[in-house]
């Protein structure tokens, strides 16, 4: 069964690059949102497995998008992506919790990395305690 | 402001072309050359992004219409994009050249800024006279399209004791 991935960014292109990027893999687009209202919205109804967030949108940013939807639902999972390659964007990024950072533009191979350490991430903060 | 490195008049310009050729090729598989000279006519599309921060400045670039559908192409790999893809290719191009820039300046200053979500307009709506004292490079495509990257001059240098000021003008 394939991880499901939802992509919140305003440019289709970005979404487009991604899927196919995503065919043959462990991973399959199953949501494309253009602002952090939208996903906001969709990820309710969608629960995807793990979400990649554009931080430049129109309306509310992504790194507020990402606190609100953490905020809500603390076990999300979400890379953030943008061409902003610097401390302060990436400390912002770690800081609402986020599971991973993707500089744009992206490659396939960083892709899939990211969403892995991601999963990875997830799984090993779900998994319950050794007892002592 | 104290800056961890200056930057010289040259310097932006200089990282401007470069991130442009970089991104063009990598990303789009189109090659550009920059331009000694101004350009003739002023091609007749163009897209903006503004940047805030601890400066503001705005980034234009201007094209033929034939670059941005060949970006487009390239991008959605598709042989007749939309208007629409054609506009969304060149707003992604300048929104990721834009992010580098900005880095780029970041990792030189220390000085952070962010941008918005850029726009897509024709030239006449925003004609380069209009715009205020800026860098203004010009290039030419592998298939002889023009190009005009613009940008505001609103960083301040500084080397030890003396400014290399480049003026202040704040964004449009």
């Amino acid at each position: 069964m394939k991880y499901r991935v939802m992509v919140v960014d305003d440019s289709k292109i970005t979404y487009s690059q991604v899927k196919k990027m995503l065919q043959d893999s462990d991973y399959e687009v199953v949501s494309h949102c253009r602002t952090g209202e939208e996903a906001l919205a969709v990820y309710e109804v969608v629960q995807p497995d793990v979400v990649t967030m554009d931080i430049v949108l129109p309306g509310m940013d992504g790194l507020d998008a990402a606190k609100l939807i953490r905020e809500r639902w603390p076990q999300a999972c979400i890379v953030m992506a943008s061409s902003l390659a610097y401390d302060n964007t990436i400390d912002a990024a770690v800081a609402i919790g986020a599971a991973g950072f993707l500089f744009k533009p992206f490659k396939k191979e960083g892709l899939l990395e990211a969403l892995r350490s991601a999963i990875a991430k997830k799984a090993a903060s779900n998994s319950p305690e050794d007892e002592v | 402001m104290r800056l961890e490195q200056p930057i010289t008049a040259q310097w932006l310009p200089k990282l401007a072309e470069q991130l442009m050729r970089n991104v063009l090729k990598d990303w789009a598989e189109i090659e550009v050359l920059r331009l000694s000279g101004a350009l003739s006519e002023i091609p007749p599309l163009a897209v903006s992004i503004k940047i805030g921060g601890a400066y503001d400045s705005c980034i234009l670039l201007y094209g033929d219409h034939s670059f941005f559908f060949r970006l487009a192409q390239t991008l959605f790999e598709c042989s007749e994009p939309t208007q629409e893809e054609v506009e969304e290719a060149a707003k992604e191009f300048l929104n990721i050249l834009c992010g580098q820039l900005i880095s780029a300046i970041y990792d030189k200053t220390g000085i952070p800024a962010r941008f918005y979500p850029p726009c897509f307009f024709e030239t006449a709506d925003v004609p380069p006279a209009d715009l205020q004292k800026g860098q203004r490079l010009y290039f030419c495509s592998d298939r002889h399209e023009h190009l005009l990257l613009y940008f505001a001059d609103t960083i301040i240098a500084r080397k030890g004791d003396d400014t290399d000021e480049i003026p202040c003008n704040g964004s449009r």
